[in-house]
């Protein structure tokens, strides 16, 4: 389930090849020939070497200062494709644009999973809010550990940041950097634009 | 056999009643019929308060707003409110910024034309000055002392040194002159406060905490809003019913997806965290905190984040800062000294020391 309203991605030649991979798959595992399952699934994927783990992937972006007075936050979402387009990790920031209904998916703390009735019952809570020391206005940072959606471990390869704004009355933007994610320091700067001042996406050893 | 009106502790208010609940009673006068009356008392208020909450909740149909601004204050503001209808929301939402208009007007410490900037051309005069400007000049004078000078509105003049580049010893406090000499004298029955010192003093380490308080407190005081939780650059402030959970951001790996260092339940409380991690500042080639300790005028470095929860956001905020400069075995005499007030501190080795006050709201994470 990805939160991207805006876009939807391009169809992907992989996904044939993939399926019909998986049917060989399942046709052989029915006859119980469990052993060429291997040449179902992987023959179709190049190894490569999985994420290092001395590394993350860091996005830090400003969002452009309006007119040197407080303004509503725009929505920003931020999320990582495969070399394919398909997408692989979501970072996003969400936000509500105005005070219309509650918009608030927050997919950043996914640490524990809510529901204020449930809270009654003795369940699980979400985290609300955070304490820091004073945010720099505007300022927030993302980072990727290399792991998907589904928490497994990416391959190292060429990789795609995209980040996307949109604010109420004003404007959308699309911003995207590739990168070759291995075991060398990279980083890139990113011109902005009327929504967001300033990206930096480095991928550096964790600290 | 009769009935008398009983109050309970705590008075259901809403839809229902506003005021106590009737209850049958019997008047008989054996032992154990009394023993059994207090009980059905006790079980029928409790049961039928307990009822009427949830029969509430589900009538009630309160929903969940989130508003979110950049540079109020000089940083971001979010504000959560739980209401019963969207336009008590959006009022909530509009009383909050106005109330952080209002007070910036009185306590910016940038303006040149705010009371407080006004109040400080002033030297050695009973100056007449608002309760809001009152309010916070005593709160800073009661945490000077009771610190021991770790907050000091007047370290100021040594970070600008700092900054400066200047670092020699000039203004350093020998240990007891915060409580010989005080900054000022506020008269709030009278309304006045006068200056004596004329070194240069900023009350940021506390005004925000005392704005975010005041505006949160305006929010919840508008009718149909159940709620608050407002989070002005991390100086968080909780008024209403449901308790929520407020994490702690880690100094070392401060990004928004990052795990925080620790997880509380925050009801009608605050928690304020203060650390070098953000805005620092570069000294001789070394990033150093832009936390300066006025004891020593130089800048903190055991504690890396020292979080705060107390019943006020100026507390928290106060203190936090103060305990940004203490050692972690003062901060926590100090937190507990004060009864209500929980402290978090993290030490440049990684170490993370509360308080048993903390560690009652702490929450732990279930996966």
């Amino acid at each position: 389930m990805h939160d991207r309203p805006f876009r939807t991605p391009p169809h992907d030649p992989l996904d044939r090849r993939g399926a019909l991979a998986r049917l060989a798959t399942a046709a052989l595992s029915l006859t119980g020939l469990t052993a060429f399952r291997r040449f179902g699934a992987e023959a179709t994927r190049i190894a490569a070497p999985k994420w290092d783990d001395r590394f993350e992937l860091a996005v830090d972006l400003e969002i452009a200062p309006q007119q040197g007075y407080r303004y509503h936050r725009p929505y920003v979402a931020v999320w990582v494709e495969d070399a394919g387009g398909r997408p692989v990790r979501t970072l996003s920031l969400w936000v509500n644009t105005s005070g219309r209904g509650p918009r608030y998916i927050r997919e950043l703390r996914r640490w524990f999973s809510m529901d204020r009735d449930q809270e009654d019952a003795g369940g699980p809570d979400i985290i609300s809010t955070v304490s820091s020391a004073t945010r720099l206005p505007g300022q927030y940072t993302v980072t990727w550990n290399g792991r998907d959606d589904r928490g497994s471990v990416v391959d190292q390869g060429n990789y795609r940041v995209v980040i996307e704004a949109a604010r109420e009355h004003g404007s959308y933007q699309l911003m995207q950097q590739d990168l070759t994610l291995t075991t060398k320091p990279v980083a890139a700067d990113l011109a902005g634009n009327e929504e967001i001042g300033r990206v930096r996406v480095e991928y550096r050893r964790r600290k | 056999m009769g009935y008398t009106i009983h109050p309970t502790d705590r008075a259901p208010s809403g839809v229902l009643a506003d005021g106590p609940v009737a209850v049958m009673t019997s008047q008989r006068n054996t032992a154990s019929a009394d023993f059994v009356q207090a009980t059905m008392r006790r079980l029928l208020t409790t049961r039928l308060e307990r009822a009427m909450r949830s029969w509430r909740r589900s009538t009630r149909s309160e929903r969940h707003f989130h508003f979110a601004y950049e540079h109020v204050l000089g940083t971001s503001l979010e504000l959560r409110v739980t209401a019963v209808r969207e336009c008590a929301a959006q009022r909530a939402e509009a009383e909050t910024l106005a109330e952080i208009d209002r007070l910036a007007l009185v306590l910016s410490g940038w303006s040149s034309t705010s009371e407080l900037a006004l109040w400080l051309a002033t030297h050695d005069a009973d100056v007449p000055v608002s309760a809001e400007l009152a309010e916070v000049l005593h709160a800073s004078a009661r945490w000077r002392e009771q610190t021991r000078g770790a907050f000091d509105p007047a370290a100021q003049a040594i970070l600008d040194r700092l900054r400066g580049g200047d670092t020699d010893d000039a203004f350093v406090h020998a240990p007891g002159a915060a409580l010989r000499k005080p900054l000022w004298l506020v008269d709030r029955g009278a309304g006045t406060a006068r200056r004596l010192t004329r070194r240069a003093v900023t009350l940021d380490a506390i005004a925000k905490g005392y704005i975010v308080a005041r505006a949160a407190l305006r929010a919840r005081a508008v009718e149909g809003v159940v709620d608050v939780l407002l989070n002005v650059g991390g100086d968080v402030q909780h008024y209403g019913e449901h308790a929520v959970v407020g994490g702690v951001a880690d100094p070392i790996a401060a990004a928004e997806n990052a795990p925080p260092i620790a997880v509380v339940r925050l009801r009608n409380a605050a928690l304020a965290t203060s650390g070098g991690y953000r805005r620092g500042f570069l000294l001789d080639g070394r990033r150093v905190s832009h936390i300066v300790d006025p004891r020593t005028a130089r800048p903190a470095e055991q504690i890396v984040s020292a979080s705060v929860i107390a019943p006020e956001c100026t507390t928290a905020d106060a203190l936090s800062t103060a305990f940004s400069v203490m050692s972690a075995r003062e901060s926590v005499a100090i937190a507990d000294s004060l009864g209500d007030v929980g402290c978090l501190l993290v030490e440049a080795d990684g170490r993370i020391t509360t308080n048993k006050s903390w560690d009652d709201r702490a929450v732990t994470a279930r996966p």
